[in-house]
């Protein structure tokens, strides 16, 4: 199948969010377009603070005060023959936004030992999901909870169903996490880090856990990582973000064999294993990410970018769009704008 | 010469239940049998999942936590040999400043009501060397070398960044020009582009200095970089030890190999052959019997639950295994002819 040809499950169009704090506003999320389509899985990839995870809490309705989501859309789409409904179009504490989020919108936070509550039976846990977001009655419930359970591969589903978070490992708690995210087929998932913490081999099955779910729900997964190890196994396609702004975005293959942007070449370099990264003395990105007060013009990377064109990457923010046929980009290098200021230099 | 360390059968024990009277009744048994040596200016990369008992082994041999039992021998100027295991505390004073320890999360290992040049002149003052102007100037010194402005000497650690505050911290470790320095888990929670930085600073720092690391991690890609020598443990136990090159890519045991056959790598064209491994680490408190890896492998036989497995040299690698055993080598032995008859027929 085509990309074209399959279900658009989410889209996000150019959305914003800003934190207005004491000293000054912080644009976490400076303009973020992407889509994500059925059966696939989108790795959102960054370093810390570039604003990866708050895309994704604005669709989920969780960006909270100071922060707000400025502009933009986010289109849900239920299924191939249902109208759009845009998230942004109602109040996060709407009943429409409750009936969809943790049914039809599910998420897995990074921390399971936070995310779960210390004093419920997991099972209940479970249970309170179903309660909102199905019809079924007390026992219908319960057999659903407890096929979940075997389903994430958590043994003896019935007993361990009566059991608290503590009592479980882990890796074990990040299962049922995904059991919770699961229990009502969501149509999109979005991990948030979910193996980050986790030991290499438990990580490998919580991934392969959610290749295989993905698969037999159909569901869109918005993955959110900084390890590009684990995209390289398991995204179907890669974003990759800095400071708020995606500057490239392409299907895996290409992003690790032919990437674009400055940014995502440099990153590359630096990561060991990976085939761009030189043996011994690693390359690295001179300089560290801007804090989140300050400004920079232009092109956010172009400070530590070493092909940036002086007079206008510090001046205008480069477009994000198509650079060839396989991957987007933002970077005055692709740009008309960048062409004829190379000519008008040389 | 003598190695910089020579560790020997060294095993942690923690109580689990306690008597009445303060007796132990039964225990953790969180390392066990840890036998290794570690020449100066070599870095020795020690992984395994969490629970492995890798930190516990570097607390140790910093006698941070008191062994059970075994030895330690440290020789940090190639003739004088001490046994860190039996020393007591006092004795241990003036030789702690030969070995430091560098901790993973940069943010709580930096007190944040002192400024960074109380914080790296500490070990000079707890240390009784030199006066204050002496000490300023050593840290300007340090600073500069590990990377950082010489001018924010008077800042707080709230002012940097996680690899600047990294760089604090690796600051800190060298003032008293030790010869072994404990990673543990240094660079995992940076971002991949500064971890980049802080393994690109502790391979130059090494150089210099001709310093030994001890770097525990999780990430065998980042290990087989920065790593010597890499020693694989599980439950405990040491399994598979030998140079980086060796262990990492013709590995002899089958945890090694499942570890490094599950490890995501960042290139999309690699082909992940096996399966990840079932199950988790056991439970330190009940640990399996015979070999602990047993109830994991994918290749155990009837004979790993009864028999340990002992130390076994095979290709310059020291490795933990019946299968590699000569008295229980034909266990495997028989199954692959078996297979081969099988198929002939």
């Amino acid at each position: 199948m085509t990309e074209k040809d399959r279900h658009v499950v989410l889209e996000i169009k150019d959305i914003a969010v800003d934190y207005k704090t004491d000293h000054g506003t912080v644009h976490a999320v400076r303009g973020v377009t992407y889509k994500v389509h059925a059966d696939e899985m989108l790795a959102i990839v960054g370093e810390s603070g570039c604003g990866k995870s708050q895309s994704s809490y604005a669709t989920m309705g969780l960006i909270q005060a100071p922060g707000e989501v400025v502009r933009g859309e986010i289109l849900f789409h239920e299924d191939e023959s249902s109208a759009p409904f845009n998230l942004l179009s109602v109040d996060k504490n709407s009943p429409e936004m409750r009936s969809i989020r943790g049914g039809k919108l599910s998420m897995i936070f990074q921390e399971p030992m936070t995310a779960l509550s210390p004093v419920h039976k997991i099972g209940k846990q479970i249970d309170e999901a179903l309660k909102i977001h199905t019809d079924l009655d007390k026992a219908g419930r319960f057999k659903r909870a407890c096929e979940m359970l075997t389903l994430v591969g958590i043994p003896d589903a019935e007993k361990r169903y009566h059991q608290y978070s503590f009592e479980f490992s882990g890796g074990m708690r990040q299962r049922i996490m995904i059991a919770i995210a699961l229990c009502c087929n969501p149509k999109l998932l979005i991990a948030d880090e979910p193996t980050t913490g986790l030991d290499v081999t438990i990580q490998a099955q919580i991934l392969d856990l959610i290749q295989d779910l993905k698969k037999k729900f159909n569901m869109g997964v918005i993955f959110i990582t900084h390890d590009l190890a684990v995209v390289a196994q398991n995204a179907d396609r890669v974003a990759v973000m800095y400071l708020g702004r995606i500057v490239e975005e392409a299907d895996k293959v290409t992003l690790f064999d032919e990437p674009q942007h400055p940014y995502t070449q440099a990153l590359l370099r630096s990561v060991i294993g990976s085939p761009l990264a030189s043996d011994g003395k690693l390359k690295t990105i001179e300089g560290s990410v801007p804090g989140p007060y300050d400004v920079v013009e232009g092109c956010a990377f172009h400070p530590r970018c070493e092909h940036c064109m002086h007079g206008l990457c510090d001046k205008k923010m480069p477009d994000f769009e198509q650079v060839n046929d396989k991957t987007k980009a933002a970077c005055h290098l692709f740009t008309e704008e960048g062409k004829h200021h190379k000519e008008s230099q040389a | 010469m003598k190695p910089l360390l020579n560790v020997e059968n060294l095993s942690v024990w923690f109580p689990k239940k306690v008597s009445f009277f303060g007796k132990p009744l039964t225990w953790i048994k969180a390392v066990n049998g840890v036998t290794f040596q570690l020449k100066a200016g070599e870095t020795l990369g020690l992984v395994g999942e969490s629970g492995s008992g890798k930190s516990t082994t570097g607390y140790a041999i910093m006698r941070a936590l008191n062994p059970r039992e075994g030895k330690i021998e440290f020789c940090p100027d190639g003739d004088t040999v001490y046994d860190l295991a039996s020393m007591d505390q006092k004795e241990l004073r003036p030789i702690r400043k030969h070995f430091q320890l560098i901790f993973q999360d940069p943010f709580s290992s930096l007190n944040p009501r002192m400024t960074v040049r109380d914080l790296i002149a500490e070990p000079l003052k707890v240390s009784g060397q030199g006066t204050h102007k002496e000490h300023t100037e050593r840290v300007k010194e340090l600073m500069a070398e590990v990377g950082l402005n010489p001018a924010f000497l008077n800042r707080y650690p709230h002012a940097f960044s996680g690899g600047q505050r990294q760089r604090i911290v690796i600051a800190r470790a060298l003032t008293l020009n030790p010869k072994l320095i404990i990673c543990d888990e240094a660079v995992s929670a940076l971002d991949v582009s500064v971890q980049a930085q802080i393994l690109n600073l502790l391979m130059e720092l090494k150089e210099k200095h001709n310093l030994a690391y001890i770097f525990i991690g999780h990430d065998l890609e980042v290990v087989r970089h920065i790593a010597d020598r890499v020693a694989v443990m599980y439950a405990g136990r040491l399994v598979e030890d030998g140079s980086a090159e060796d262990v990492l890519t013709h590995s002899l045991h089958p945890y090694t190999q499942s570890l490094l056959a599950t490890a995501p790598r960042p290139d999309p064209h690699f082909v992940y052959e096996n399966k990840p491994l079932s199950g988790e680490v056991p439970n330190p408190a009940a640990l399996p019997s015979g070999c602990v890896f047993h109830p994991r492998c994918p290749v155990a036989k009837d004979c790993c639950s009864e028999k340990v497995p002992q130390h076994t040299q095979l290709d310059g690698k020291s490795v933990r295994c019946l299968m590699h055993e000569e008295d229980s080598k034909h266990n495997w032995d028989e199954s692959f002819s078996l297979a081969e008859t099988i198929q002939d027929d």
